[in-house]
This record gives structure tokens, C-alpha cells and sequence, in this order.
């Protein structure tokens, strides 16, 4: 079946069996990959730290609300101060990321609409 | 007369009405549809991302989250590090390639998607629910301000909200709530930063009071005036300082960082923020500008919380503190935190950041509702093509619709808890509407059915496990179920869709238009 170009409507549109759709262009396969390779790297960084305070405070409650300094434990450090700067230095890097890959990517591809060119980027 | 509006609490708060009004009359014209909605998607980054980050701290956050530090301990920080998590996962994976689609609503997405008015209705009936959720909890606040610092009933507290909130976004549309929203957000911000520099400068240091408080064990001294029994209170600083008193083990702990995580990519008056910029870059920057305001808002309120505890253990505030601590319950910490820093001063421009908080949050909600019925159902289900006009119409006519079903909704929930409604609207976003957005942009393989599937099971996991997990084992019930009902949305998505098969022919279309680059997907 030929591809059908996506429109702002939802009037039916007729549908294709997953086995028989075509693969993305390549540099679309290539934009959707890196896009997710980014993210989901930064996503697993931020969740062995998420995960790991609920596993220190349940697991290793000594260690986790042992007092470092007054009476700052390093679960209240990392549950207070060090998330809060975590959340925002993720979407900083991803943001900073995403803006030198898509300056690459423009490198590579200086004239886009051309679809031969397009393909020739992965 | 004149004395009262010399009262720093009605002075701010006469001062916030105002400049509402102002900013609302300057932007009244919204001649069309994408004005109204979406505010002609003209909004910068540092405007939407300060909107959004106002339209994410509610009331629950603003007051409730140093409530809960103080009454909870540990465990109050651990729910406020929860609600921490969402916006980057937001950011990272939905900010921008949703900006990319340009359509005007969450049930848009879910539509266009899918090219299904079937998932259009179902995506309006969750957003509904999300938002009635929501919008209750936010109302019984503002009630229960007025009741407490001004002195009105609770009904007239309903009913004022209810019409400032139509009069906000009917007339100033997308446009005027943005910079409400905007604006809001920095007097609540103000407030904290001021309270917070009043702290350290009494001497309030973190490290030295955790230390106070975990190492307390005892009666609180002049309490006793304030309970029922007559007897000082007992506190045990150890247990407050670990974790154990919200979520009794690991599992708990974890299906609320899952439930509030999650729960962020599905409510729709957020996700709705992100078609206001002019492009996917500006999305992005907006959703970083927002999470630094809110990291920095919930690091903020963590610390009050304690502040509050180490000025209870103190027992020396005034009597109005102690007593507004000992019966006020966890919303009213940050009033008498204010009071006890500040005086009456800065407890007015506490008062004021709360309705701020409150105004800011229900405007959004306002906004995506109106949007669901009046774009969602009226004009994609009229038989006549309408007009620009006549869909603005049929918003605002939908807002004034909201306005009385949000008041029914706020007197009906007055005993309930603000925080635990909050959670709940945030585990039915978390079960529906992040399933399908986190799979619908990035998985080619999502199908009508499966969608229809995951919005429905999703939504019926979250009520079910809301309103009658007690006759589930007491292993299985939750205060925050995310780790049940958010991977019930995923696999009914997943499972139906694998089983289906029938992706819509155009998909390979869509990917290239929400992950196109960025040169290319300028408004």
C-alpha cells in the first residue's frame, strides 16, 4: 500500500498491517533514534538515582539517615537538594544535547528537502 | 473602613485582583479559535516556561507540600521528590515533538493520532476526570483561605473563586491566563524567597535544625492550651526524620514515584502549555525554564516544612501560631510559618501567593476543559462548519458550564484532603493519557483499538483502585497506585495493539512530522 501523507484531521484514514508498513526514511529513522538514544540515556542515569533512594532509605536505612553534616543525612541531601538540581540539570543537558546534535545534523544535510539527500544521511 | 484594606492580607490580595483584572482586560481580544486556546502560539520560553511552571505548583504544592514536611517528616520530602520528577520526563521525551504536531488540544492528539473521533470522546472523558480531580481540591483551597483568614463561609468561597476564575480565562482566553500564570508564579515564588532569606536570617540553618528535630523526644512545651485532651503534645524526632510515616514500606515508596513521575506527561493543562510556543525549541527551553522554577520552588518548600517543625519544638511563637499549628492542620504551616517570620506582612503576601497558586492552577484546568467541550465535542461533532467566532463562543459558554460544575464539585468535596485529590488526579493522568503519549510518539506500532484500550483500562484501573482497592488484600492497596494502574494503561496499550495489528497508513507521515528538525517546524 502507498504511504499517505499525515493530515490534521480524524476523519478515518485507512490502516496498514504493522508487518507490511514500509521503514521510515532514513533520516527520519535516524532523527527518531537519536532523539530516543538521547533521551532514554538520560533517562536511566536519572532513574538509578531516583530508584536508588527508595532502595537506601528501605534497604540501607543506617547508612541512608546516618547524619554527614548537623543533621543533614545523605538521604535528606539527595531527597532535598541534590533531586531538585538533578531534575533541572537533565533537561539543561538534553536541551544542550539535542541543540549541538540537530547543528550536526544540518551539517550533514544542508539542503533537507530533497528526499534523495535525505536518504543518503544514515 | 479604610482600615481593613490596610490590613496587609486584604492589601495583597486587593493588589493580585487588580492586576488580574488589568492583565485580563488587556488581553480580551481572542478573535479566534487559536487566540483563545492556545493564545496564537506566540508565548517565548521564558514567559510559558514561568506559566508553566504556575500552572504545575498548585495550591497542594504551595501549601500542602511544606504541610506535609512538617507534619510527616522525611516521607513529606520523599512525596515532594516525587512531584519533582515529572517535568524533566516531560521535557525529554513529549515537550517538543508535541509542540511539532500544532494542534489545539490534549484530545487533538489523541484524535489526529489515531484519525478517530472514538479516541476524541474517550480522550474528553479523561480529561475531565483529570480535571475534576484536580479543579475540586484547588476550590476547597481557596475556600478554606477565605474561610480562615477573611472570614466568609465556605459556599461563598466556592462561588467567589468560581467567578473570578470564569471572568479570568473567558475573557483573557489563552492569551490573558499565560500572563496571569506567569505573573502568579513569581509572587508565590517572591513569597517562599523572602520567607526562606526571614528564616536564615532568625537563624534556621538546615543542617543545625534536622538535627534539633531528629535528635527531639518529648512533650512540645505550650501545646497543651491547643488540644483537645488538654495535654502537650508528644513527639518523636527520630521517626519523623526517617522514612515510614506516609509509606509504610519500598513498594509504597516507589508506586508513588511512579504514580507522580508519570503522572505529570498526563494532565492535560500542562501538556496543553506546550502548543503555546512558537516553535519545538522554545517548548524545550520552556519545559527547562519551568522545571528549574519548580525544582528550586519544591527544594523551597522541603525547608519551610522543617523551619515550621523547628518553630513548633520551640514553643515559643505566639499563641495564634501555635494554635493555627497544633489545629490548622497541614495547609495552614506556611500562613503561621509567615506569621512567626514576618508578622502580618509577610503572612499577606503568603495569602496572596496562595491564591495565586490557586488561581493559576484552576485557570489552566479552565482552559483545557473548555477546550475539550467546547473544540473536542461541540465543534468537531456540530453538523455545521462554525465559525472562528462562534467556537470562541461556544468556549466561553463552556467555561461559564465549567465554572457551575466545578462549584457543584468543590462543595461536595469540603471534608476531603487536598493533597490525597491531587494525587488521585495525577494517577489517572499517569494510567491514561502517559501511555498514550509517551507510545504514540515514539512507537509506530500503536493502533486505534490499542489506544482506546489503554485510555479506558487506564481510567478504570485508576477508579477502581481509588474508590474500592479496599476489597483488594491489604499488600495491593495504595495511597498512590501507580504501580498498578500505570502498568495496566502501558500493556493494555501494548497488548491490544500487538494483537490489532492495523496501524493507521499515514503513520510514517506523523513520525516525520513530530520528530522533523527544528528548522523546519517553525510556526
Amino acid at each position: 500500500m502507498k504511504e499517505q501523507e499525515f493530515v490534521l484531521t480524524d476523519e478515518p484514514c485507512e490502516t496498514i498491517d504493522i508487518n507490511k508498513l514500509q521503514k521510515l526514511d532514513g533520516e527520519t529513522r535516524y532523527i527518531v533514534r537519536s532523539e530516543f538514544r538521547t533521551g532514554l540515556s538520560l533517562t536511566i542515569i536519572y532513574a538509578i538515582f531516583i530508584i536508588s533512594v527508595p532502595v537506601m532509605n528501605w534497604y540501607k536505612p543506617d547508612w541512608a539517615f546516618a547524619k554527614l553534616f548537623g543533621g543533614m543525612s545523605s538521604s535528606w541531601f539527595l531527597t532535598s537538594i541534590v533531586a531538585m538540581v538533578m531534575a533541572f540539570v537533565i533537561a539543561y543537558v538534553h536541551t544542550k544535547l539535542y541543540e549541538r546534535w540537530e547543528k550536526k545534523v544540518q551539517t550533514i544535510t544542508p539542503s533537507s528537502e530533497n528526499e534523495e539527500e535525505k536518504e543518503t544521511v544514515v | 473602613m479604610m482600615g481593613i484594606f490596610l490590613d496587609p492580607k486584604y492589601l495583597f490580595t486587593m493588589i493580585l485582583l487588580g492586576t488580574i483584572v488589568y492583565i485580563t482586560y488587556l488581553s480580551k481580544r481572542n478573535d479566534n479559535a487559536s487566540d483563545f486556546f492556545v493564545g496564537g502560539r506566540v508565548f517565548g520560553w521564558f514567559t510559558n516556561g514561568s506559566a508553566i511552571a504556575g500552572d504545575y505548583l498548585s495550591a497542594a504544592t504551595f501549601l500542602g507540600l511544606a504541610g506535609l514536611t512538617f507534619s510527616i517528616g522525611y516521607d513529606g520530602a520523599f512525596y515532594t521528590f516525587s512531584f519533582s520528577i515529572g517535568l524533566t520526563l516531560l521535557a525529554l521525551f513529549v515537550a517538543g515533538p508535541l509542540r511539532r504536531l500544532g494542534a489545539y488540544t490534549v484530545a487533538d492528539f489523541v484524535a489526529y493520532r489515531f484519525h478517530s473521533k472514538r479516541a476524541r470522546v474517550i480522550a474528553v472523558v479523561v480529561v475531565l476526570a483529570i480535571s475534576g480531580f484536580y479543579a475540586a481540591p484547588q476550590l476547597l483551597g481557596a475556600a478554606s483561605i477565605l474561610s480562615m483568614f477573611f472570614g466568609s463561609s465556605y459556599e461563598f468561597g466556592i462561588i467567589f473563586t468560581t467567578v473570578v476564575m470564569i471572568f479570568y480565562v473567558g475573557v483573557g482566553g489563552m492569551k490573558g491566563t499565560t500572563l496571569n500564570q506567569a505573573l502568579e508564579l513569581w509572587i508565590r515564588l517572591g513569597a517562599f524567597i523572602v520567607m526562606v532569606a526571614a528564616a536564615i536570617y532568625g537563624g534556621f540553618h538546615y543542617h543545625q535544625i534536622l538535627a534539633t528535630i531528629s535528635e527531639f523526644s518529648g512533650t512540645i512545651i505550650n501545646t497543651a492550651a491547643f488540644t483537645e485532651d488538654g495535654k502537650d503534645i508528644v513527639f518523636n524526632g527520630e521517626t519523623w526524620y526517617q522514612s515510614g510515616a506516609f509509606n509504610p514500606n519500598f513498594w509504597h515508596s516507589l508506586s508513588m514515584v511512579i504514580g507522580l513521575a508519570l503522572g505529570v506527561i498526563g494532565l492535560p493543562h500542562i501538556l496543553l502549555r506546550f502548543y503555546t510556543n512558537p516553535s519545538a525549541k522554545e517548548a524545550r527551553k520552556s519545559a527547562v525554564m519551568s522545571i528549574g522554577i519548580a525544582s528550586l520552588f519544591f527544594g523551597l518548600a522541603v525547608y519551610l516544612g522543617v523551619v515550621g517543625r523547628a518553630i513548633f519544638l520551640e514553643g515559643n511563637a505566639s499563641s495564634e501560631v501555635m494554635n493555627n499549628l497544633v489545629t490548622g492542620g497541614d495547609n495552614m504551616v506556611i500562613p503561621s510559618i509567615a506569621t512567626a517570620l514576618g508578622g502580618q506582612w509577610l503572612l499577606g503576601l503568603v495569602i496572596a501567593g496562595a491564591f495565586a497558586a490557586i488561581f493559576s492552577n484552576l485557570s489552566g484546568l479552565f482552559i483545557a476543559s473548555s477546550g475539550a467541550i467546547a473544540h473536542d465535542l461541540y465543534a468537531k461533532f456540530s453538523k455545521k462548519e462554525l465559525t472562528e467566532k462562534q467556537r470562541v463562543r461556544a468556549a466561553k459558554l463552556a467555561i461559564v458550564f465549567l465554572g457551575v460544575l466545578y462549584g457543584i464539585l468543590g462543595i461536595l468535596v469540603k471534608e476531603a484532603s487536598i493533597g490525597h485529590l491531587v494525587a488521585l488526579a495525577f494517577t489517572v493522568g499517569a494510567s491514561t493519557f502517559a501511555p498514550i503519549f509517551i507510545l504514540g510518539i515514539w512507537w509506530r506500532g500503536i493502533t486505534e483499538k490499542g489506544a482506546i484500550a489503554g485510555l479506558v483500562m487506564g481510567l478504570l484501573a485508576s477508579m477502581f483502585m481509588i474508590f474500592f482497592s479496599s476489597v483488594l488484600p491489604e499488600a495491593l492497596q495504595f495511597r498512590v497506585p501507580g504501580i498498578i494502574t500505570v502498568p495496566i494503561g502501558f500493556l493494555s496499550v501494548i497488548i491490544v495493539s500487538k494483537l490489532d495489528g492495523k496501524v493507521p497508513a499515514d503513520v510514517n507521515s506523523f513520525m516525520r512530522k513530530v520528530h522533523a528538525k527544528e528548522k523546519e517546524d517553525v510556526a
